[in-house]
């Protein structure tokens, strides 16, 4: 990314700012989305591996509930779902 | 409300090190006002390149609202947030106007703490510190770092975090110079750790890497054991290669299957404090 495209980066995230506080991301140089703010506050990382396992980076409430469906065995995941009920009981999806 | 440790004292000597910063072991002493940089790059601005609510902290920690500040003091090779950690200039700048909404925003989310991340926000400390004083409604802070801060960013920092959240990345130098380009890594983190204990709550965080069981995993577990044994020890297993660990034979697959659960047992065997 050029010194020139990093500074309308600058701009437009902080133009950005001035209006809204929802989570932007400034896309990657090499992606698609180069130069375009987008909201993340709903996207996860989702990596499976050919034997199966997966890897979900910066997990959202939906995401795990997605993965509560598949009746999964990880502990972590059930620990954390309990203390959203916990605290959010009206917002869960069920 | 005004929070407690924000002394106009304390503030003023967070901004010092923008003269001559010695927030990290570096200790580069750069004039961030005058345009010089350090091996972070960092100047005075301090950026934001995501802040969301996410569930995959520590499950005491979640709902967390996590800040990501560009800007890294550490260049690990297997940095999953890569140029965002390491550009300084990436994201929208951190203001109090800005802060304070976003608090509030994450709060109508359910977060129950804001969450500093990055790259490192110790190299942002005199930023964050004049945001945080600023907040009307400040919830608990967790300080997420690579705990290659010097002790007096750390004294900056007392009474203003809830919950430091250590990532204990390599178990000796070693490795810490191969992988992430510091030197005496086990004295500064080591010392690091036993200081934030004293402080205030502490987590200290491991990511396993892939074949450094016995060079990191298992001297990281020995002196937890032997010095902070009741401290929770989180276990993370998701190691995926990123950035540039292609480069490095051993860091450029997954985890191999099995070590999870083995470094699990050893944990458990020398009866630290595992948490989830």
């Amino acid at each position: 990314m050029s010194g020139d495209q990093r500074a309308a980066h600058r701009e437009k995230g902080d133009a950005h700012n001035k209006n809204d506080v929802r989570p932007l991301y400034l896309g990657e140089g090499n992606s698609d989305c180069q130069g375009i703010l987008q909201d993340e506050t709903d996207m996860s990382e989702i990596t499976i591996q050919p034997d199966g396992r997966v890897y979900v980076f910066g997990a959202s409430r939906q995401v795990l509930e997605l993965l509560e469906s598949l009746s999964p065995t990880d502990q972590k995941l059930q620990r954390v779902l309990g203390r959203i009920r916990k605290h959010q009981p009206v917002e869960l999806k069920r | 409300m005004k929070q407690r440790w924000a002394s106009r004292e304390r503030l003023e000597r967070a901004r010092s090190h923008y003269r001559g910063c010695e927030l990290c072991e570096h200790r580069c002493a750069a004039d961030r006002l005058a345009g010089q940089r350090g091996p972070c790059s960092a100047g005075v601005a301090t950026r934001v390149f995501r802040h969301r609510v996410e569930y995959g902290e520590e499950v005491e920690l979640v709902p967390s609202h996590l800040f990501y500040l560009s800007g890294c003091d550490l260049r690990c090779v297997f940095c999953i947030a890569g140029l965002n950690a390491f550009d300084p200039s990436r994201g929208r700048e951190l203001t109090s106007d800005f802060f304070n909404a976003a608090v509030e925003w994450g709060k109508e989310q359910g977060a129950r703490n804001i969450q500093w991340v990055g790259g490192e926000p110790t190299i942002h400390l005199p930023a964050i510190l004049e945001v945080m004083s600023q907040c009307p409604s400040l919830p608990p802070v967790v300080w997420k770092s690579d705990f290659h801060f010097t002790p007096e960013a750390l004294e900056l920092l007392d009474g203003a975090v809830d919950v430091y959240v250590a990532d204990f990345k390599f178990g000796n130098d070693q490795c810490a110079r191969k992988l992430a380009g510091i030197d005496n890594y086990t004295r500064i983190i080591q010392r690091n750790l036993i200081a934030a204990a004293n402080q205030s709550r502490l987590i200290v965080r491991h990511l396993l890497l892939p074949r450094h069981m016995d060079c990191c995993y298992r001297p990281i577990v020995n002196w937890m054991r032997d010095n902070l044994p009741q401290t929770p020890f989180s276990l993370r297993d998701g190691y995926l290669p990123s950035w540039r660990a292609k480069h490095f034979g051993d860091l450029a697959k997954p985890l191999e299957p099995g070590a999870a659960r083995q470094a699990m047992d050893i944990a458990r065997d020398s009866r630290l404090a595992v948490i989830q």
